[in-house]
């Protein structure tokens, strides 16, 4: 629906406001978006472009951000969930990040591309670890930039349910990191 | 010191690490937790950097451009609009004339080069006569009657293969075109060569510049680019034994009405471009191609030989 809401109106807001709203929000958060999106999909260029796509999705829609009532950040990264669902949907049908197939950028140093390969594949396991709720927790929060309560808009949980789950989900990536404390004993491991 | 909960104290450590603070910094802030904050800190600080990049600048630019121009075009068309606002990205316009112009511009064979960034294709098909693909760019009228000519230059075209996730990337040797010279079913090649058999999935055209003679007062003018980066998603393959011709139709559009509010908008058009495939008889083609386009910039009438059907 791309009509700008009855509701809206009647809040004395307009279109071209809420327009003006959304072109501000673009230098910050196109980024983080195309982060957020190569956390799911592992394709630089298919990020960026969804990024982008997410902004004229926005414009297309502002009518039904006026009647869902969230911060416009958090609305962007509900569009941003839902093309990277379509987008995964349609490419692959599997739902974790195909590791094979996540670029990194060209550097000189041929040892130090391996040594990132080999990282971006470990962390991409762990990552497969996580509940899917847990993926979007994390997708969010680390690469989207959100505040728990943005997240908690984001996915309709309380702040208090992101934060435990925030938890929960670094808890699981330290494990299968295996971070340990600095110069201690962790025993955990 | 603060007494928050180990959730808590995470969650606003996260935060500050956002806003660009140290570790240290916050877990001093939280001496009796610190020593199970840290690890925590570090395996988030280490699996967001692991995942870390920047946009290029180029796409970031494309997108911004895509985005100024939905947001114009919502503007100069709120009047009369009577679909979504984006509704021209996504399908044909449907306030301009439905006429239909195939350019084709028949070429002289290039390379295949590889592409400048990690995504694609690291290499290089041969050019030739007879190749299993070629490409032709063809004009979905719109408003190009308003033009004498409308002259668009593009440097690059890319494929994206399915498969790979890859771009392969082929520069034209036919590097400009005046859309007004190309109406009608006509089309025109502007290259044909071997690339790698599989699927490919979407395409796009680099377009440089696009400028127009205006018939009504002999004016120069500037056409919009939503994008320089032109792409439609149109799965096609290619494979050995046949010829995949791919046309990509892109237009004129004008926005706006009355004195100096109007302007002129070039984007793809989605169901009027793909691919079509027909037996290797390069030969056939060719013979018919020779036989009504002498040259590569030459127009040719539409026998519905290029141009695929709509979608």
């Amino acid at each position: 629906m791309s009509t700008f809401s009855a509701a809206a109106r009647d809040k004395g807001v307009t279109r071209q406001e809420h327009e003006a709203r959304l072109a501000g929000l673009y230098e910050e958060y196109y980024d983080r978006i195309a982060r957020y999106a190569y956390v799911h999909i592992g394709d630089r260029p298919d990020a960026e472009d969804l990024a982008g796509d997410v902004f004229l999705k926005a414009l297309q829609s502002l009518g039904s951000y006026e009647d869902r009532g969230v911060p416009m950040q958090a609305w962007l990264f509900r569009i941003a969930h839902n093309m990277v669902v379509d987008y995964l949907r349609k490419k692959t049908k599997v739902k974790s990040v195909p590791i094979d197939t996540v670029t990194l950028p060209a550097a000189d140093d041929p040892a130090k591309v391996a040594e990132q390969s080999l990282e971006m594949a470990r962390v991409s396991r762990a990552m497969q670890q996580l509940t899917p709720d847990q993926r979007q927790v994390v997708g969010l929060r680390f690469f989207g930039g959100l505040s728990s309560k943005e997240v908690g808009e984001v996915l309709r949980k309380s702040d208090g349910a992101v934060r435990e789950m925030q938890r929960a989900s670094i808890e699981k990536l330290r494990r299968l990191l295996d971070v340990r404390l600095r110069g201690g004993n962790d025993d955990d491991d | 010191m603060m007494t928050d909960s180990l959730e808590q104290a995470l969650d606003r450590c996260l935060d500050r690490i956002n806003a660009g603070e140290a570790v240290e910094a916050c877990l001093a802030d939280y001496p009796r937790l610190a020593a199970e904050l840290d690890p925590l800190l570090r395996a988030a600080l280490q699996t967001r950097e692991t995942y870390s990049f920047t946009p290029s600048a180029e796409a970031k630019q494309s997108a911004r451009q895509r985005f100024a121009a939905a947001r114009e075009q919502i503007r100069v068309s709120a009047p009369v609009r009577r679909r979504g606002p984006l509704a021209f990205l996504a399908r044909p316009l449907v306030w301009g004339p439905a006429l239909a112009v195939i350019v084709a511009l028949l070429v002289t064979f290039l390379g295949v080069q590889p592409a400048l960034g990690p995504g694609t294709l690291p290499i290089v098909p041969v050019a030739s006569a007879s190749g299993n693909f070629a490409f032709l760019i063809s004009d979905d009228v719109n408003a190009i009657a308003d033009f004498v000519s409308v002259n668009a230059t593009f440097s690059r075209i890319g494929l994206l293969d399915s498969a790979s996730g890859k771009w392969l990337e082929i520069n034209p040797e036919v590097t400009s075109v005046d859309l007004t010279r190309v109406q009608g079913n006509a089309t025109e090649q502007v290259w044909r060569g071997d690339v790698p058999t599989g699927e490919y999935r979407r395409v796009f055209v680099y377009i440089d510049t696009v400028s127009g003679v205006l018939k009504a007062d002999g004016r120069t003018v500037s056409i919009k680019l939503p994008s320089n980066k032109l792409h439609i998603d149109a799965p096609f393959a290619v494979a050995d034994d046949t010829v995949t011709s791919f046309t990509f139709d892109i237009t004129v559009v004008k926005a706006g009405s009355g004195r100096g509010n109007v302007q002129y908008i070039l984007k793809p058009v989605v169901n009027e471009s793909g691919a079509r495939q027909s037996p290797t008889s390069a030969q056939n083609d060719r013979t018919a191609d020779d036989r009504t386009r002498p040259t590569p910039h030459s127009t040719v009438p539409a026998t519905g030989g290029s141009k695929p059907p709509k979608k």
